[in-house]
């Protein structure tokens, strides 16, 4: 390899030199700082703000009085009977979420992990509802269970469970049910490629020596594939539970908490203490409640991963013997030895009975249909009401023609409004999507390669900044930006994204950059390359792979992005999915607008991240795996 | 409490300034600094104490026979709106920048977004915006953390359609001028009516003398009386238009800390709607979450014998809009009246008024006054009431002869108007309870005087709650 230090990309020799010439420890500062900095500037004091918050009297619908009460918001929670309710509620929702969640993504990714023709194909249809914005998602759902003439309602009255209205959203039961789906759905894609990735690690050997022992695939299943993805199993059960605990959008726009409280969760109690009634103290001591909370579950996969790497070290090692490609998917804990197959040994030798093969494919094509049915369904039947006429879909059962209206998109597409919106959101999602990664990767740089003192601490913290929940810093953070003149300017959506990005970016880049072998490196510095050199000229162009999934992650995220555009724009900044609000909401005498062209809006609105996603699942996919299983 | 405790809680109680509290936090300062390099803007926007008191500018202004011809050129003033009053507020706000030079600005906020925003404002005493949406909840909710007090500023009220202004007040005080005074009234079939033996341009004025006849109204193929939200949703439910009819039996006092409904005249509001159901007038299985836009639709397919619902709907049943809201109805089958009441001679409903208020940390008061003026004024109030659906806000207006021969329904709201339409906006929310009982009762598993019952015990809890944090 050469890399002349003449071509030093854009830096000037004698920078790079100074650069090469500090201390692996100052050099990390340096390349630490900008990202840090923006972190610490934006991120950190609207966190110290809730802090502080919580152990204030703030009520500002009642008074400007503010004043210290020491422990009195804490205290209050056990008295405050709507908290006391949120909470097995919360935890009701949570784990039925997660135990939908669960059990669909494995299913998922087994029918991934299998050689078939329409494999990639599938790729991408596993992971369109995680590219639908929460808001979005919500809306969807909304509109497939809507009492009258919802999707829902019309099969419910198809096949004989309901006659007439079924009022899902309306009665406590069913509306917390549907809010469970409707989050599930949005999150089976990323546990399911997790779980992909497991699988992916398992060695043919196993199964072929499985095989060999007579054993049939359920048994397979059972004594192999269960107990090699076992742990990631469980981290996907707890990433999901935590998941869910966060999750806002969907309610905003689905249940809006109820009716009545039946799905004001704790994170959606947060908001009515935040926003309805201006109780900032006691909303404040509510998020450090559900931030420990978080906190506590997220240790929990924490040591559960360094159980897993400290085990994980004897296989690395083996895989590295094997060699080829299996190192390449590395990614998540190794396979625990199959001991249930060698009790099954020890037994007395039965012939398993056989699922006769016709059997198995007509299950598999059911599987696949219904698991088709599920991940696409309300995105193709969104798609379809959008260009049918208003009459045909808001009938029970709905009575479809071919008189297709295309012309709402071109009528979207038309208002200024819109247009205006879509360049907001491409310049925002753009803007942050690099400054994220050359950011971040400046910042993982020296965590993945040096030597620190406190890097795990660090990155602990880094990490920990994502959990405090975003409802409660919305408002700390717009008086920030108010402050200094940002709100209502792209550059401020574009500040505070990057900001709130950056732990996340940091955390997988870092993985990224650590699966680069150091030999590389190496030798682009014995050829003189300077440090920012390698990273750039070096490290990067090799863990393309890596920097693309995040990218694509950035991309997707940040054009979905809901609280903090609309809690920083007024008018000047209005971005895609605040206009879905627009939208779905009584704009003027005419009342609601028709449900076909809201349904036009939730297409419009997430085409940019289909595209991506259908473009680059393969990338995101192994990117995503590599990232977040293996950080 | 001995002196220690004593001086322990005078620390505790002790008053700090967001000014203190900024100084605290060492990390702020640096963040404002490194966001303004960012940015470039160095100004702190928030309003001077003379500019967030004070109305005394503003005062003169109001105290002008007719804004509309005051001189405004080279201002411009920002609206924050609904989505209801924005293309109303934009043809006045033509209007206005024709006449006085001035420039208004309307942004709609959605109604989502709404209580996210507003609580933005107050938190950052927010100055660039001027003039802001403002309905009965709002008022009840913001009161004066965001609006300033109108009543200061002289504005004469007197055409106001007289439940309009104490439910755009709070704390004693107007917070806001009314664009509209949409509230909701009887909407009934008059051939339907004639066939069930009652005199449809004179129906009865009680729910019982209606649910006698119900058995004529109602059939297999229609309703007695079809109702927005009968379930849930709070403060657009209807048990309102029930409660807000019986004297005395008002659900909340003026300040929010009291619970009037608690007596016997409560219970016979309760009564009174559990009559309906059983009478089947009040049918169960109508779709309890079906909005006021789907009850209109319901209501024009001749679906149901009558309706309690907006104005507005009365308009799109006689033809207003006949893309979205077909009716298989002829105008003149089309009879509107006031709400009955749970006893003969009384009314109440519920109030769907929206208009601006000013925010109380704006700048532009002045001019924000005067374009709020002339849109609550007699002349554009007569121009929307004659070119849309939306009913004036001014008595004069609605009973005007030539508004009356295009919007016959004026004359209603007029009458309406003089009744009870709170809402009874507070800044907590009192609707689980009525939701939860009322659902109940809707579907028959308590009687009303357990509905009654547990909706007291539930709404003295959330007061209790509030009061005490």
């Amino acid at each position: 390899m050469t890399a002349p230090a003449s071509s030093l990309g854009s830096l000037p020799g004698r920078m790079a030199g100074r650069l090469d010439r500090l201390s692996d420890r100052k050099f990390a500062l340096l390349a630490f700082a900008p990202g840090g900095l923006l972190v610490a500037l934006v991120v950190v004091p609207p966190i110290l703000a809730v802090l502080v918050m919580s152990f204030l009297r703030i009520e500002l619908l009642k008074d400007d009085d503010i004043f210290f009460v020491g422990l009195r918001n804490y205290a209050r929670l056990t008295a405050d009977p709507n908290f006391v309710a949120a909470v097995p509620r919360t935890i009701l929702f949570a784990a039925g979420a997660a135990l939908m969640t669960v059990p669909l993504a494995l299913v998922t990714a087994l029918i991934l992990n299998r050689p078939m023709r329409a494999s990639a194909f599938l790729g991408v249809a596993i992971l369109l509802p995680w590219a639908v914005a929460p808001v979005v998602t919500g809306l969807y759902w909304k509109f497939i269970f809507q009492s009258q003439f919802g999707l829902a309602t019309g099969l419910a009255n198809i096949f004989g469970f309901a006659n007439g209205p079924v009022l899902w959203l309306a009665e406590p039961d069913t509306a917390i049910v549907v809010a469970m789906v409707a989050s599930a759905w949005r999150t089976v894609p990323l546990m399911a490629v997790l779980l992909l990735a497991a699988l992916k690690t398992i060695p043919e050997s196993l199964y072929r020596a499985a095989r060999m022992d007579g054993s049939s695939d359920w048994q397979a299943f059972r004594y192999v594939t269960l107990p090699s993805i076992r742990n990631t199993l469980l981290v996907v059960s707890i990433l999901s539970l935590i998941l869910m605990l966060q999750t806002f959008d969907v309610l905003f726009t689905l249940t809006e908490g109820g009716p009545g409280q039946a799905t004001t969760v704790i994170i959606y109690y947060i908001y009515k203490s935040t926003i309805g009634t201006l109780s900032f103290g006691y909303s404040s001591a509510l998020a450090v409640f559900l931030f420990v909370v978080i906190a506590l579950a997220s240790s929990l996969l924490l040591i559960l991963r360094l159980r897993d790497r400290s085990s994980g070290a004897a296989e690395d090692d083996a895989a590295v013997a094997v060699g080829g490609p299996v190192r390449a998917a590395v990614i998540v804990p190794p396979p625990t030895p199959p001991t249930e197959v060698i009790r099954y040994e020890d037994g007395p030798r039965r012939r398993p009975w056989r699922v006769p093969a016709w059997v198995k494919r007509l299950a598999f094509g059911g599987g696949l249909a219904l698991l088709l049915l599920w991940i696409l369904g309300p995105i193709v039947w969104i798609a379809i009401t959008s260009i049918q006429p208003e009459g045909a879909v808001t009938v029970r059962p709905p009575a479809l023609t071919l008189d297709l209206r295309i012309d709402r998109y071109f009528e979207l597409l038309s208002r200024p409004e819109w247009q205006g919106s879509i360049v907001v959101s491409l310049v925002v999602t753009v803007a942050v999507t690099l400054g994220a990664l050359v950011l971040g990767a400046l910042a993982a740089y020296p965590l993945a390669r040096l030597t620190l003192p406190g890097k795990r601490t660090l990155l602990t913290v880094l990490i920990f900044t994502q959990m405090v929940p975003a409802i409660v810093m919305a408002i700390p953070v717009m008086l920030m930006f108010r402050a200094v003149g940002l709100k209502d300017t792209v550059a401020g959506l574009v500040i505070v994204n990057v900001a709130y990005w950056l732990p996340l970016v940091i955390w997988l880049l870092r993985n990224v950059l650590e699966d680069v072998p150091r030999s590389l490196e190496f030798a682009a510095r014995i050829d003189g390359c300077s440090r920012l050199g390698t990273l750039f000229r070096v490290l990067v162009p090799a863990a393309a792979p890596g920097f693309a999934a995040v990218a694509i992650l950035l991309l997707i995220g940040t054009w979905n992005e809901f609280l903090f555009a609309v809690m920083l724009s007024d008018r000047n900044a209005v971005t895609v999915t605040r206009l879905i609000g627009f939208l779905d909401s009584v704009s003027g005498p005419e009342g609601r607008p028709p449900f076909t062209m809201i349904a036009a809006a939730g297409i419009v609105a997430i085409t940019p991240c289909l595209v991506l996603v259908a473009m680059f699942h393969r990338r995101l996919v192994a990117g995503l795996t590599q990232g977040f299983v293996k950080g | 409490m001995g002196q220690r405790e004593v001086i322990a809680e005078q620390y505790l109680q002790r008053l700090l300034t967001r000014r203190q509290i900024l100084k605290a936090g060492a990390a702020a300062p640096l963040s404002a600094a490194f966001l303004a390099a960012c940015g470039g803007a160095t100004t702190s926007p928030s309003p001077s104490p003379a500019a967030s008191s004070a109305p005394s500018a503003a005062a003169s202004a109001a105290g002008s026979p007719s804004p509309a011809k005051q001189d405004w050129s080279g201002v411009t003033i920002q609206l924050w709106s609904g989505g209801t009053t924005g293309p109303p507020a934009e043809k006045a706000a033509a209007d206005w920048e024709a006449a006085t030079g001035g420039k208004a600005v309307i942004t709609v906020v959605p109604f989502a977004e709404r209580a996210l925003k507003f609580a933005g404002l107050i938190s950052s005493q927010d100055s660039t915006v001027d003039g802001l949406y403002i309905s009965g909840d709002f008022a009840g909710r913001f009161g004066d953390r965001l609006y300033e007090d109108l009543d200061a500023m002289n504005v004469d009220t007197s055409d106001f359609v007289p439940a309009i202004l104490p439910i755009l007040s709070s704390d004693g005080a107007l917070r806001g001028l009314p664009q509209h005074s949409e509230m909701e009234i009887f909407i009934y079939n008059k051939t339907m009516f004639e066939a069930a033996g009652l005199d449809p341009d004179s129906p009865p004025d009680s729910w019982d003398a209606l649910y006698a006849v119900a058995d004529k109204l109602h059939d297999g193929n229609r309703y007695g009386c079809a109702v927005p939200w009968t379930i849930g949703y709070g403060p657009g439910a209807y048990y309102l238009c029930f409660l807000n009819s019986i004297p005395d039996a008002r659900l909340l006092s003026d300040d929010r800390t009291q619970l009037l409904f608690d007596k016997d005249a409560g219970l016979q509001a309760f009564k009174t709607i559990e009559a309906g159901f059983k009478a089947q007038f009040f049918d169960p299985n109508i779709d309890p979450t079906v909005d006021d836009y789907g009850t209109g639709k319901m209501y024009n397919a001749g679906q149901t014998a009558s309706q309690i619902n907006f104005a507005e709907l009365w308009g799109y049943a006689v033809g207003g809009d006949p893309a979205n809201f077909p009716s298989t109805l002829k105008p003149e089958e089309v009879g509107a009246t006031i709400l009955p009441g749970v006893t003969a001679g009384t009314s109440g409903s519920i109030n769907g008024f929206e208009g601006f208020g000013l925010n109380k940390y704006g700048k532009q008061k002045e001019a924000t006054l005067s374009f709020l003026q002339y849109m609550s004024g007699p002349e554009y109030q007569k121009k929307l009431n004659l070119t849309k659906v939306l009913p004036s806000s001014r008595t004069s207006v609605l009973n005007d002869p030539e508004v009356k021969a295009s919007y016959a329904v004026g004359e209603v709201l007029a009458k309406q108007g003089g009744y009870n339409l709170d809402r009874y906006a507070a800044p907590y929310d009192w609707t689980p309870p009525f939701s939860a009982s009322f659902a109940k009762l809707y579907r028959g598993e308590i009687a009303a005087e357990q509905a009654h019952e547990e909706t007291v015990k539930g709404v003295q809890d959330i007061i209790v709650q509030y009061l005490s944090s």
